[in-house]
């Protein structure tokens, strides 16, 4: 029963397939046979129509909108990217030092009490060398996340370079991208990278001065999309 | 009778706040049980979960909004396909030779259909843009908010097989006070000849032996957690390598495709624009090589909605196959009720051994 079932369900859908091909061998046909029989006055007539129409889709203010519009959008989402990741990396500007202090002064968190649960004593060999694996297991964690975020960070850094060093679309100029960055510069994620900049200028500066470089790029014209191209102040005196 | 009422009154408060302080005092206490650090490991195979889960989630959205662009992409594809198989039909019969005046009306004629053609595959992205990028922005958000969510796993996990072992070698400490007790219970009972002084020595060394036994129990605990601990940091690993090797780039593939498709676009922008200011003739002229690039472009397009469901495919298959890998410690319970001095020589043998192996 069950292969007479699958039987039937293949022969029409083979059906079917045969019938999509056919319906699209006779169109293309249709149109064949249309060229073949068409005169040339009504073909030039109608192509003149096309043309004017397709003016009109091909608008190149149009398109030059939207290539912005997507160039931007790829920017906009790796510098978001790679300010989250230098807020992050800051965190472990000193992690050397401070990895340091907390092994020498024993203040590493879920370190075992000097008395045990039931009030055994708990060895200071025992404790002494539970800080240091948790010191080498810190750090080799730390310079994980450290690779990891440095990593991320520079392939963003890359997109982003890449991106207004050759800015075909014209996005950089574009007063509602503007507006967007300067909207981005009072959020939250912004701020924290702010707070820790110095951290990771001094650790990692190279990377430091080009995520500052490419901030500052938004800088001199961000604002909000109503205001003035030209300072009033300037114009005025002009 | 009041002053006393005061007095009572001040004691409670002493007593209530000696409680309250009491019962804050052991909250920390209570995170460093061993039951609690089992939830410890939990939250670091959570935390990678809920990114995954949160990748998957955005994903999916992702997929739902640019199936409605791709769906009306490859049906207009159909139509291109078929005008560009007409063209070659005509080529080979003849009927678009250059310099004749018929062939030269049929090839403008075809090559303004199929730019119109594209002109529709052009309406259909301008409709859909907007939306795309819009989800685009939000799956890469997701994806960089679980990336540093889950470099906090590595830390969560260490931490606690760090603490696991410190708990096996005390574990080991108790062992050896049990060990010892036993064998001198043992040697003690074996040399009494004093049926009641026996029968203490046999309490004695069962007492001994159940320890033994209890120690044994929970040293397999904190061995079956160290596995697990360690499958969890291979899980959590997987998760986050997963999300920060593939994650990272779908969008940005994504976005390349719709800039791709616009540099094709702009690219008739000439044709189209003589075309429309009363020169037909140029499109009788044009080359053939956009619509080809455009071809291209829409394979890429297929291959990008591909990547995306092989990649969250593969995420949940490798985790699922890494969950397969963790196996449930089984608990020893107390020996057969008969004893036999050899039996538990040999007993105390293998304890011994298993600690050493």
């Amino acid at each position: 029963m069950r292969k007479t079932i699958k039987a039937s369900l293949k022969a029409i859908a083979a059906a079917g397939a045969i019938s999509l091909l056919a319906c699209q061998w006779a169109a293309a046909g249709s149109l064949y046979e249309y060229y073949a029989s068409a005169s040339t006055e009504t073909l030039k007539t109608d192509t003149g129509e096309m043309g004017s129409r397709l003016a009109a889709t091909f608008d190149q203010d149009n398109i030059s909108a939207r290539q912005q519009r997507i160039d931007f959008a790829e920017y906009y989402a790796n510098l978001k990217k790679m300010v989250l990741y230098a807020d992050k990396l800051s965190t472990y500007s000193e992690y050397g030092r401070d990895l340091r202090f907390a092994r020498d002064n024993e203040v590493f968190k879920g370190l075992p009490a000097e008395t045990g649960a039931k009030g055994e004593n708990v060895q200071p060999l025992h404790r002494k060398d539970f800080v240091n694996k948790k010191f080498g297991e810190m750090k080799r964690n730390v310079e994980e996340e450290i690779e990891t975020y440095v990593d991320l960070i520079t392939i963003s850094l890359d997109v982003c370079e890449t991106l207004t060093q050759n800015d075909l679309s014209g996005f950089t100029e574009n007063r509602k991208f503007q507006g967007r960055m300067a909207t981005f510069k009072r959020g939250k994620e912004y701020e924290g990278y702010l707070a820790k900049r110095a951290r990771l200028a001094e650790r990692w500066p190279s990377l430091a001065a080009r995520i500052s470089s490419q901030i500052s790029l938004w800088e001199q014209t961000s604002g909000s999309p109503d205001e003035p191209l030209i300072n009033t102040k300037i114009a005025g005196a002009i | 009778m009041k002053i006393t009422m005061k007095r009572m009154d001040r004691r409670l408060t002493v007593i209530g706040c000696g409680l309250a302080m009491l019962v804050l005092g052991l909250t920390p206490l209570s995170h460093a049980t061993p039951h609690s650090k089992a939830k410890s490991a939990d939250r670091a195979v959570d935390i990678a979960r809920q990114a995954r889960d949160r990748v998957e989630r955005n994903g999916k959205q992702l997929t739902t909004s640019s199936h409605a662009l791709f769906k009306e992409f490859a049906e207009r594809t159909v139509a291109l396909q078929k005008l560009i198989d007409t063209r070659q039909r005509l080529v080979k019969a003849g009927f678009l030779n250059k310099g004749e005046p018929e062939g030269d009306a049929r090839r403008a004629h075809i090559n303004a259909k199929i730019l119109t053609e594209v002109g529709e595959l052009k309406k259909v992205c301008d409709k859909r843009l907007e939306g795309l990028l819009s989800s685009l922005q939000t799956f890469d958000d997701s994806v960089a908010n679980s990336l540093v969510d889950c470099q906090a796993t590595r830390s969560i996990n260490s931490n606690y097989e760090l603490t696991l072992e410190h708990y096996l070698k005390q574990e080991r400490t108790h062992f050896e006070q049990a060990s010892q007790d036993g064998l001198e219970a043992l040697e003690a009972y074996q040399n009494a000849t004093d049926p009641k002084l026996k029968a203490r020595l046999l309490k004695k060394y069962n007492r001994a032996k159940r320890r033994l036994v209890r120690i044994g129990q929970r040293r397999q605990l904190y061995e079956g957690r160290i596995k697990v601990a360690d499958m969890n940091q291979k899980i959590s690993g997987l998760i986050r390598e997963k999300i920060r090797a593939d994650g990272n780039e779908i969008a940005s593939k994504y976005r390349q495709v719709m800039a791709d498709l616009y540099n094709t676009f702009s690219k008739i922008i000439p044709v189209a624009e003589a075309g429309g200011t009363g020169s037909p003739e140029i499109l009788a002229n044009m080359g053939f090589s956009n619509v080809e690039e455009l071809r291209e472009t829409l394979d890429i397009v297929d291959g990008a909605i591909g990547k995306l469901d092989v990649v969250l495919d593969d995420m949940v298959n490798d985790v699922l196959a890494g969950l397969g890998e963790i196996r449930v410690v089984k608990d020893t319970s107390l020996a057969s009720e008969t004893f036999s001095i050899e039996e538990e020589m040999e007993f105390l043998n293998k304890q011994r051994e298993a600690w050493n192996s």
